[in-house]
């Protein structure tokens, strides 16, 4: 087990949440993800890096099948994800994901994005359903926001309901596919502070992004991507300080 | 020191209207011809005009070769929609004292140079039930409802104002279509038509967005079957070759001429609000399905509360304009020796008594079309604001 050496959060279990073996994928004649194995710990924070075209949200956008996968497989939490997949709604509510492009509903308010889904998937009440929204509201720091509608926030705050409303599901594991990347730099800050608590509550969480001081902070493993491949994998020393793969020191000299 | 509002409306005046010489000379011929039209139209209005073809074919225009006796079936309906009228300026528009004095000098006129009698009365009171619903429900706060409540119950009951109609004039009896006519036969028909539009024409449009080819297909050849002929050439094809075309099973040949045209409208706006529809669900960014998607929500739910919603909403000018285009069709079941509101024009200058009050009465018809255009084209604009179309 990887142990953390800058924060107190442990991982609980061995458990493997999430097993991919050769994961393949071809857009046409394009193959965008050409044989992915790994795999990730219940709890565990990955951050998924590389350059733009590697199949990095590819991948991930996999893992709750918006993008079915060509060959290879994929387990979450113990079910095969293919076409036999019984009941693939259930599958995507234990997956939340966050958008690069936040993907509200602009014609509800902040709190009837957050609600709308448990009420029609979980089957709670309005009642219910509102009462966790503002919880979680208040767990993303913007309860003041619940009658407003999505245009009407900041990117930042659109950003954060977006956090709120994957977590109303209440998964086991949570996507994020570039979440701060259309974000004007001084709102970055306020969705990383959200995610790195989400972090140390525990959740395993896959992260896409280039914000590497959020990911030394809370990640336990970095993942680098390139051309469809898993080029280099370790925790924050492995990659950062003794990189083995010339790609990886390439592309962490233009970033850093 | 000057006034700042005069000053303000002096400025724009000498900046729009008289900038240069080019400009003055044009708004001093602009002004010209604008006083020339207004001068000649208040003439002949008030006075050169002899309003007695409309007063005494007043029934006609309105009603058609309605049964006698059997108008009580119509009250209710006209006074629930005075009263929805009124319930829907209070809580979606504002009344100033312009637009108040400006709506009580129509309906002047309107009393006192075209209504008499029991139809003055019932008017009257439909108009009064719809002014008190106005005053009533702008202090809605005194009775502690809610404003949602109060714009549930006045979106239900336009919802529902088309069935009681239809139920009042087939209880007891009943009122068959062919006595249908005057501007109430063109009310019900674009009523029919856009309701019907308003149902079909989304399903359609979600069918030819289908992956399934056995529903895409028929869609998209329904719709475009539809479309290559002209709204006149159904309504004949409805009148002459449908009879010989339907089975005589259940009497499904002698279906009344009304009933057709009623088939043909919903047929015909369903195939065009489908193509609208289409044009708002192609508007929507990927990711708002995907958002639904990753959610967890089945198809059913994405396209109900997320997708149809938005494509709607999206596309609501150019709906209004389809609806708007369907109210005045309406007039093409003239075609069908159907005494629609034109019809019944041209019946009533026939008359040996008004040879030569055409204008008097082509006027009265205009302003009855444009009076509803216009109802509709502002309730669209209302909407687009209000459902904040632009500002995601």
């Amino acid at each position: 087990m990887v142990n953390k050496d800058n924060n107190n959060k442990n991982i609980t279990t061995n458990k493997k949440i999430i097993i991919c073996e050769n994961v393949e994928k071809w857009y046409g004649q394009f193959q965008a993800l050409k044989g992915i194995t790994t795999s990730i710990k219940e709890g565990e924070v990955v951050v998924i890096f590389g350059p733009s075209g590697s199949g990095k949200s590819t991948f991930i956008r996999t893992l709750n099948r918006l993008e079915p996968h060509d060959k290879g497989s994929i387990k979450i939490d113990g079910i095969e994800i293919n076409d036999d997949v019984e009941d693939l709604e259930k599958l995507r509510s234990n997956v939340g994901m966050v958008f690069q492009q936040f993907n509200l509903f602009p014609h509800l308010t902040v709190l009837k994005n957050i609600s709308l889904a448990p009420q029609k998937v979980k089957n709670l009440s309005k009642k219910e359903s509102e009462g966790l929204a503002f919880e979680l509201l208040e767990r993303v720091g913007i309860p003041e926001q619940a009658y407003k509608f999505p245009g009407q926030l900041s990117g930042g705050q659109q950003q954060r309901v977006a956090i709120a409303r994957a977590l109303a599901m209440q998964p086991k594991i949570m996507l994020f596919d570039e979440p701060t990347s259309a974000l004007d730099p001084e709102m970055i800050k306020e969705v990383l502070e959200v995610m790195t608590k989400l972090a140390k509550s525990g959740m395993t969480m896959i992260v896409v992004t280039h914000e590497m001081g959020f990911g030394k902070e809370v990640a336990d493993r970095f993942i680098f991507f390139d051309e469809g491949l898993i080029v280099e994998e370790g925790t924050a020393k492995q990659v950062f300080n003794n990189p083995k793969e010339e790609r990886t020191k390439l592309f962490l000299s233009q970033i850093l | 020191m000057i006034n700042i509002k005069t000053n303000n409306i002096l400025f724009w005046i000498k900046n729009n209207l008289f900038n240069d010489l080019k400009g003055s000379i044009l708004t001093v011929i602009g002004l010209y011809i604008a006083i020339l039209i207004f001068f000649g139209l208040f003439k002949f209005i008030f006075i050169n005009a002899d309003w007695e073809v409309v007063i005494v074919n007043f029934r006609l225009l309105i009603l058609g070769r309605f049964p006698i006796g059997q108008e009580w079936r119509l009250i209710p309906s006209l006074i629930l929609s005075c009263i929805l009228i009124g319930m829907s300026i209070s809580i979606w528009s504002k009344l100033n004292l312009i637009k108040i004095i400006l709506l009580i000098l129509i309906l002047y006129i309107i009393f006192a140079v075209f209504l008499s009698g029991f139809a003055s009365l019932i008017i009257g009171i439909a108009i009064i039930s719809g002014c008190l619903a106005y005053v009533l429900s702008n202090s809605y706060v005194l009775f502690k409802i809610k404003l949602n409540l109060l714009k549930k119950i006045t979106i239900y009951g336009w919802i529902l104002l088309l069935p009681l109609t239809l139920i009042l004039l087939n209880i007891n009896g009943g009122v068959g279509t062919e006595r249908w006519g005057g501007v109430f036969l063109n009310i019900m028909l674009a009523a029919i038509g856009i309701s019907g539009g308003i149902i079909f024409g989304p399903l359609l449009a979600l069918g030819r967005n289908s992956n399934f080819k056995s529903i895409k297909y028929p869609c998209i050849a329904y719709i475009e079957f539809i479309r290559a002929a002209p709204l006149i050439g159904w309504l004949f094809l409805a009148r002459f070759v449908l009879p010989t075309l339907l089975p005589s099973l259940f009497e499904l040949n002698k279906i009344d001429i009304v009933i057709r045209a009623m088939i043909v409208l919903v047929g015909f706006s369903s195939a065009y609000i489908a193509e609208i529809v289409r044009g708002g669900l192609q508007s929507l960014p990927k990711g708002q399905r995907e958002a639904g998607m990753a959610l967890g929500l089945n198809e059913f739910n994405i396209t109900w509360f997320i997708i149809i919603p938005q494509a709607i909403r999206a596309v609501i000018p150019a709906l209004v304009s389809q609806f708007i285009a369907l109210w005045k069709d309406t007039t093409l079941v003239y075609a069908l020796s159907l005494t629609e509101l034109l019809g019944a024009a041209n019946a009533a200058v026939a008359q040996p008594d008004f040879v030569g009050k055409q204008i008097e009465v082509f006027l009265f018809i205009a302003v009855i079309f444009w009076a509803f255009s216009y109802i509709m084209s502002r309730i669209s604009s209302k909407m687009e604001t209000r459902l904040g179309l632009g500002k995601w």
